[in-house]
């Protein structure tokens, strides 16, 4: 390959981008906004329309691809606390396995604890990544664009700390492989009528099906990546190079992209659902008081995306501020997301209430028993998990706390924390209250369980910490295209924003 | 099958208007047929918005015939492991249905996304690590025309031509299509 003639870089950058990027003069005589150039530019920077068509695609690029190649110290010191506490974390797994399960507070009849709880919130919390993502592509959201990489990446890793749980509690996981359907010794296959081994079948899949909606997402991205890494002379280059698989970006390529993106987001749309449904099974296909009941696949169901959403919404507030990025995820962004969380908020206080009505209205005194035995024993809990969602829909209807980053912090904490509540509420005030009352006893989590359970919050930092380091984490190529497709028309006197919609 | 010899023409443009003028003379000069002149980009444009190209991509089938495999696969593995290898619990079928159907429901979703991204690399012919004919600057916003012809003198035209609409740079190669 030969170079004939080359322009100056300088000038390239700043007229490239076909016309993606307007300069104000540009506008003016584009779309006669005479007069109101200067406020529709200072519009869209602060709350107006989704992309920021004023900021060149290389200035994108350059403050996109920031957060993977500059790294700071505090980036290694914060790596370096989140692997000592994992260490703790790993050593009490591994005493656990030495000296069995009696290291847990697990005992007769309480034998799913603090581990399950957290598996389910684990698989809660990956559902609003790819979900989220997978309606918003559908619904052509155009604000959906710029924070797509972050929840699909907490899909992934949220699931891969979730599926740790089922391991690390049954305990013996050197005999983890016979729940493969791999023949053993014993010559027998997985029993596939078993609730638990649906379980795993669905988030292996939904696992691969995750990773891969993120790969095929990443694809571009990985490719701008590998351009600025092969320039910069960047060690990850490498790898970047071999992930792109040589993407170049043709126009019957990013045809064939969109597609195969499209019926991604439709498989993906069909699989997150089924996954914590069948993990609502393990519970309500038993007869067990408190379990048994057909509103639990999709009261579960919502309470993922509930957790979710908030965990979104979280990791954007911390990513933006992070790598000081407020300017791609802009408070529009997080606005958005909030009212997404308050719409959901909602429904899960409505599934809440229909299953709370239902049970005490007909007042059958062993679904009762529980109830009580939760309100007597586990108060804060209750409060928690209910007072949290309220809170949000009371609050989230407000604009002005829907931009306060630090209101939007509390609230998808305290959300959150009112989950983990809900997920612990399900699995032990049923498991120590039932059957007979001579074996009613109560179940506090073990300082291992508690190791343990912190390791998988840091596990779950450290993965993004290190995708970050290693992948573009905003989803530049959308972006782009939102930006490709946006211009500024006027309507009377006012300039709006305005996108291209086949 | 060996790919036959060819010479390229990339051509980088700033802007979408210039290039969107750009295409159609290039084609007519040079009789190009669909998939032998490509705009690359870092970002989709809308289809045929610049330059047309009405080649098929039907991955649907492949959505669908992986999925259908994956189907059938499911129902020997949860159904014919309870089959073959019966366990008897509570006098319950050995061939159990709900089971069965959710396993099935999960496989069949997974197998489709595999044919999903079996289909997008079949169509875009990816992955390809070759030194295929690319300027990194469009990753950085320039839109980049590429052609492919038969021979020197249609590819010293091209690049005329190119050069002429208001393309800033060119890029000739050979065989990297």
């Amino acid at each position: 390959m030969s170079s004939e003639t080359a322009t100056g870089h300088e000038t390239h950058s700043h007229t490239h981008g076909g016309g993606h990027h307007h300069s104000p003069e540009e506008l003016k005589s584009l779309t006669e906004l005479e007069g109101l150039r200067d406020s529709a530019r200072n519009k869209a920077k602060a709350d107006y329309g989704d992309a920021n068509i004023y900021l060149s695609e290389k200035d994108f690029n350059d403050d996109s691809l920031r957060p993977m190649f500059e790294t700071k110290p505090g980036y290694f010191l914060f790596v370096i606390a989140l692997a000592s506490v994992m260490a703790v974390g790993v050593a009490a797994f591994v005493r656990q396995m030495v000296v069995g399960m009696g290291v847990t507070g697990l005992h007769q009849p309480v034998f799913w604890g603090a581990y399950i709880a957290t598996f389910v919130f684990w698989v809660g919390l990956s559902h609003s990544g790819t979900i989220v993502s997978s309606i918003l592509r559908l619904t052509m959201a155009n604000w959906r664009r710029p924070i797509l990489r972050g929840a699909e990446a907490m899909t992934a890793f949220s699931l891969m700390v979730a599926g740790l749980f089922p391991m690390i509690h049954v305990g013996r996981q050197w005999r983890v492989y016979y729940m493969f359907p791999l023949p053993n010794q014993r010559e027998l296959w997985p029993n596939f009528k078993s609730p638990l081994m649906w379980d795993m079948m669905a988030i292996s899949i939904y696992l691969t099906g995750s990773l891969t909606f993120l790969y095929i997402g990443l694809l571009p991205d990985i490719a701008t990546a590998r351009d600025r890494a092969i320039s910069n002379g960047n060690w990850r280059a490498g790898y970047l190079r071999l992930l792109a698989l040589g993407w170049r970006g043709g126009n019957y390529d990013w045809a064939v992209y969109n597609k195969a993106s499209l019926f991604l987001a439709v498989i993906i749309l069909c699989i997150a659902p089924s996954v914590h449904t069948i993990v609502s099974w393990d519970f309500a296909m038993t007869m067990t008081p408190g379990w048994h009941t057909t509103i639990f696949g999709p009261y579960f169901v919502v309470g993922a995306i509930n957790s979710g959403v908030a965990g979104v919404i979280l990791l954007m507030i911390i990513i933006r501020s992070i790598f000081k990025l407020q300017h791609i995820i802009r408070d529009l962004h997080i606005d958005c997301l909030g009212q997404l969380q308050l719409v959901i908020a909602l429904i899960w206080l409505y599934f809440y209430f229909c299953e709370f009505n239902v049970t005490w209205y007909s007042h059958k005194p062993e679904e009762m028993a529980v109830w009580d035995w939760q309100w007597e024993r586990f108060p804060l809990q209750l409060i928690a998990m209910v007072g949290g969602t309220a809170l949000a829909v009371g609050l989230l209807g407000f604009k002005k706390i829907r931009r306060n980053m630090k209101a939007m912090v509390a609230i998808t904490i305290l959300i959150n924390i009112g989950m983990y509540c809900e997920r612990y509420l399900i699995v032990v005030p049923v498991l120590s209250h039932r059957d007979n009352p001579y074996k009613w006893t109560d179940y506090w989590a073990s300082p291992t369980e508690l190791s343990i359970i912190l390791m998988s919050f840091c596990f779950f930092a450290l993965l993004y910490a290190v995708f970050i380091k290693v992948f573009p984490i905003i989803t530049m190529a959308d972006v782009k295209e939102g930006v490709v497709i946006s211009g500024d028309v006027r309507l009377g006197k006012h300039a709006v924003r305005v996108q291209v919609k086949e | 099958m060996a790919k036959q010899a060819h010479y390229t023409v990339l051509g980088l443009y700033g802007k979408l208007e210039v290039v969107a003028n750009a295409v159609d003379p290039i084609r007519e000069k040079f009789a190009v047929k669909d998939g032998d002149i490509q705009l690359l980009t870092s970002a989709a444009l809308p289809e045929n918005a610049i330059v047309e190209d009405h080649r098929p991509y039907p991955i649907v089938y492949f959505v669908w015939v992986l999925g259908i495999v994956g189907f059938f696969l499911a129902i020997i593995l949860a159904g014919g492991t309870g089959w073959i290898m019966n366990l008897n619990v509570g006098g319950k079928p050995p061939f159990s249905w709900a089971p069965t159907g959710i396993i099935t429901y999960e496989f069949t979703l997974l197998f489709s996304v595999i044919g999903t991204v079996v289909g997008l690399l079949y169509f875009t012919g990816l992955p390809d690590w070759t030194d295929r004919a690319y300027d990194r600057d469009i990753s950085d916003g320039a839109l980049g025309l590429l052609l492919k012809v038969a021979n020197v003198h249609d590819q010293e035209e091209a690049a005329k031509m190119m050069s002429q609409s208001g393309a800033y740079k060119i890029v000739k190669g050979e065989n990297n299509f």
